[in-house]
C-alpha cells in the first residue's frame, strides 16, 4: 500500500512546501503541494489515494483546525499538524478542546512544529502511516 | 514497521491525548512491540492540572499495558525515572548547576595621556 503513498500538504510558507516536497519525495511519498487552503482542500477531496494530510495552523483566508474539520467530514485520514506555534495549542480555546475530544481522541492525529529536524519528520510520519516499501 | 506497530501508535496517541501531552513534543515509535518514547513531556497550554510523578507514572502504565507492547525505552528531557520513580527535571538540573568558575578580573586599562 505504502509505494508511492500521495500526502497533501497545505501551508501558506513556499519554502515549507518546498522542503517537505524534498524530503518526503527523495522518501519515495508522493507529495502534492498547496499553498491555498481551497485548493488543497479541494484537492484532499478529489483525491481518493491519499493516505496523509499535512496541515500548517496560522493561514490566511482558512485556518490549519478549520480544514482539518472540513477534512474529517468527508475523509478520515491520518493528519500531521506542522507548526511553529505551538500556543496554539491550548485548552483555553474551546475549539480545540473540542478537537481534541472528538477527533484528536481516535489516535490518527500528530503535531510536529517547525523547525523540525529531518528524523523526527519521518518519525511522525512514519507512525501515522507506517514506512515506505523498499 | 507492521500494520500491528501502525496500531499501536494509534493506541499510545489515544492514551497521550487522553491525558492532553503536546504530541508536538513528544516523539515516539514502534517495532515489534517494542515502543520507544523520546522528547519533552508536557501537558498542552491552558491545562490546569500539571503533571505529577504519578500522572507520568499512570500514562505509562497505561501505554505499557496496551496490547502489543513487549518493551518501552524512555529517554526525555524533563522528567527522569530514578529508583522506579518519575522526577522532573528542572532547567537547572538539565543543563548542570549555574556556578561559574572565578574568572580573572578584566584586564585594567590605563589612560596612557599625551604626557
Amino acid at each position: 500500500m505504502k509505494k508511492g503513498m500521495k500526502i497533501i500538504s497545505i501551508d501558506d510558507e513556499p519554502s515549507v512546501l518546498k522542503c517537505l516536497e524534498q524530503v518526503l519525495k527523495s522518501h519515495g511519498y508522493e507529495l502534492l503541494v498547496f499553498s491555498d487552503a481551497e485548493e488543497g482542500l479541494k484537492a484532499l477531496r478529489e483525491h481518493d489515494d491519499v493516505g496523509l494530510a499535512l496541515l500548517d495552523i496560522r493561514m490566511p483566508k482558512k485556518n490549519g483546525f478549520e480544514i482539518y474539520k472540513e477534512l474529517r467530514s468527508f475523509k478520515k485520514i491520518p493528519v500531521l499538524f506542522v507548526t511553529a506555534y505551538p500556543a496554539s495549542f491550548t485548552a483555553k480555546s474551546d475549539d480545540l478542546v473540542q478537537i481534541w475530544k472528538r477527533e484528536f481522541a481516535d489516535g490518527s492525529t500528530d503535531i510536529i512544529y517547525k523547525p523540525f529536524d529531518v528524523s523526527t519528520l519521518f518519525e511522525k510520519v512514519e507512525g501515522l502511516v507506517g514506512p515506505m516499501e523498499d | 514497521m507492521s500494520q500491528a506497530d501502525l496500531e499501536l501508535n494509534r493506541e499510545i496517541r489515544k492514551v497521550l491525548i487522553r491525558h492532553w501531552i503536546d504530541l508536538g513534543r513528544l516523539s515516539f515509535r514502534s517495532v515489534n512491540g517494542r515502543v520507544w518514547i523520546r522528547g519533552d513531556l508536557y501537558r498542552i497550554a491552558g491545562v490546569t492540572e500539571s503533571l505529577t510523578p504519578t500522572l507520568v507514572e499512570t500514562i505509562f502504565s497505561e501505554i505499557a499495558c496496551l496490547k502489543g507492547v513487549n518493551a518501552m525505552n524512555i529517554e526525555l528531557n524533563n522528567w527522569i525515572q530514578t529508583q522506579g520513580k518519575w522526577k522532573p527535571l528542572d532547567s537547572q538540573e538539565k543543563i548542570g548547576p549555574l556556578i561559574t568558575p572565578p574568572q580573572p578580573p578584566p584586564p585594567q586599562v590605563h589612560d596612557l595621556g599625551s604626557g
